[in-house]
This record gives structure tokens, sequence and C-alpha cells, in this order.
């Protein structure tokens, strides 16, 4: 017998069940003591506080980790083309740049500012890609 | 991720309700838990009678726990219930004076309890069940700790953490106990089936 089947077979014991009569009947029976140590039925009102805790309290980290992801997205998109202002086009983070400035450009909501930006972003790149062009040549 | 957060919601409810002491709240934990705590302790004791006793004694006990004490984490209901469980065990065993008893047989030829199978035929129906059998009888003879793990993890379906968090054990030693637990009990049954 392989241990796969072995374990198969351990499995199967999971349908092990105890009897429907029983359950039901110490079911009855769990509901009485409890009651008698001072379980309730729950009012709507103190259902409904306890659901808006649970609620907050599940969402709570998704809600953390979406605001920091957000506030990166943000930050980047505003500071990070002066981060990257000095990297070349054969640098790896070159792409980080571009996208930077897209970002940039896409979040400004001037069109003549927006303008601007593109008219000192454009050139910049431009000149850099010659000069990297050149390098290699002489190279 | 949204079922993630369903599941921590409902977790997080049932805690609350149950700190709050609602019958309802403990009923449903009765429901969704009573057939494996029952599992784990039939296998453990090995008697159908004693199991039933057990297994209600448990779930109260759990309910004065939550109620007396603090629990932060839902998902250390279900370590509660085992842990509880464990206890109560030792406890029986401690009234009745010895193990021996349990040793002695999971099942009474008059006083079986069923396995439900369906969808096979009679000979590997008749195969399967005495391999059960088998197996069912030789679970007694293992060690204490291989039993726990064994029941918990291959017939309760319990993962690695829950169960480290229940033998309060890490889940590398948890692993090793598995694994030696489960040569064990092969052992013992291939032995049986060799003679």
């Amino acid at each position: 017998m392989t241990d796969r089947d072995f374990i198969t077979k351990l499995n199967s014991l999971q349908k092990t069940a105890p009897d429907q009569a029983w359950l039901k009947s110490n079911r009855e029976l769990l509901l009485t003591q409890i009651s008698n140590s001072g379980a309730e039925n729950l009012s709507i009102w103190k259902t409904l506080v306890i659901n808006f805790f649970s609620l907050a309290k599940a969402s709570v980290r998704p809600a953390y980790a979406l605001g920091i992801f957000a506030l990166v997205l943000i930050m980047g998109s505003l500071f990070g083309n002066q981060v990257f202002s000095n990297v070349k086009p054969n640098d790896s983070l070159y792409i980080a740049r571009i996208i930077s400035e897209k970002a940039k450009l896409n979040t400004i909501l001037n069109s003549d500012s927006r303008d601007k930006l593109a008219a000192v972003c454009d050139p910049a790149r431009a000149g850099n890609q010659r000069r990297v062009g050149r390098s290699e040549i002489q190279q | 991720m949204a079922a993630n957060i369903v599941k921590k919601f409902k977790d997080k409810q049932t805690l609350s309700k149950l700190k709050s002491h609602d019958k309802e709240a403990f009923i449903a934990v009765y429901d969704n838990h009573v057939a494996e705590i029952y599992r784990f302790v039939y296998f453990k004791i090995g008697r159908k009678e004693e199991a039933n006793d057990l297994t209600s004694m448990i779930f109260l006990k759990a309910w004065n726990h939550i109620q007396n004490n603090s629990l932060e984490d839902a998902k250390t209901l279900r370590a509660l219930l085992y842990k509880v469980a464990r206890n109560s065990i030792v406890d029986y065993y401690r009234e009745t004076g010895s193990k021996l008893r349990v040793t002695s047989s999971l099942d009474d030829e008059d006083n079986r309890i069923e396995v439900v199978d369906e969808g096979i035929n009679p000979q590997d129906k008749l195969d399967r069940e005495a391999d059960l059998e088998l197996i069912k009888s030789k679970l007694p003879l293992l060690k204490e700790e291989y039993r726990d793990v064994v029941i918990m993890k291959f017939i309760n379906d319990l993962t690695l953490e829950e169960i480290a968090e229940i033998s309060g054990k890490n889940k590398g030693n948890v692993r090793v106990l598995l694994h030696r637990a489960l040569s064990a009990l092969k052992e013992l049954v291939e032995g049986s089936e060799k003679v």
C-alpha cells in the first residue's frame, strides 16, 4: 500500500459521524444549559453594532494596504520625475523616469502648465539620447 | 481577497456574538464543529457513549471559557475546541484510571459506527471496509501524540498551523511528527495484514 492509498483510506474515516438523533437532542440540551448560564438572543440594535465593528475589523488591513498603495502611487507620480531626473537612456531606471514623467504630465490639470512641462521634458530626453548615442559611437 | 474579507468578517462577528452571550452564535459554532470534535474524541477514546458525553461536555466547557476569558483571534476558536477536547480526554483517562480501556477496541460489535460510502461496487466496498476496520483497530495502538496528529490531520483535515497551535509545537515539529505517526500506523497495519 502506498502512502497515498493509506492517506486516502484515513481520509475516508472523515465520514464517521455521530448519531443524528443524539446530535439533535444534545443541541437542545446545550441550548438549555447555556440559557441557564446567561445566554440570550441579541437585540437587532446590538447585532447591528457587532456587524459594524466586525466589518471594520475585517476590512482594516486591506484598507490600510490599499491606502499605502495609493500613497506610493501618488507620491511616485508627483516626485518621481525629480528623483529620476539624472537617469540616462542607457540606465536600467530610465523606464522609471519615462513613466514618472508621463504620470506627472497626466496629473497636471492645467493645460498650460502641462505644455510647459512637456516642453522641458521632451527636449531634455532627446538631448540625453543624442549624448548617449554619440558616446557609444566614439567608443 | 473579497472572500477572505467575508470570512474574516464572519469569524469576528461570531466571536463578538459569543462574547455577548448570543445563543444563536453558539449553536452555529456547535453545528459547524460538533462532527469533527466528536470524531476526534471518538477516535481517541474509542467508545461511542463516552464520546457523546465528552463531546457535549467539551462544548459546554468551551462556552464557559469564552465567557470568562478573552479570545481575541477568531481563528483560535477551533483551536480552543480542540484544546478543551484534549484536556477533557486527559481528565477522562484520569477518572477511568487507566488507558487500557482505550486501547481495547474502537467499536464494540453491538455498537458500530456507520462510515457512509456511496457509489462503490460491493466487493470494493467490502475490501475498503475491511481496511478501514483494520486501520481503526490499529489507531489506538499508536502513541498518544501520534494518534492526536493523525486524527487532526488526516481524519479531521486540520492545517499544520492549526495542529501546531493546538499542540503547542512549531510547524516543523508537527510535520516530522506526522511523518513518523503515519509510518508507525502504516507499519502496524501492514504487519497485521502479513499475519
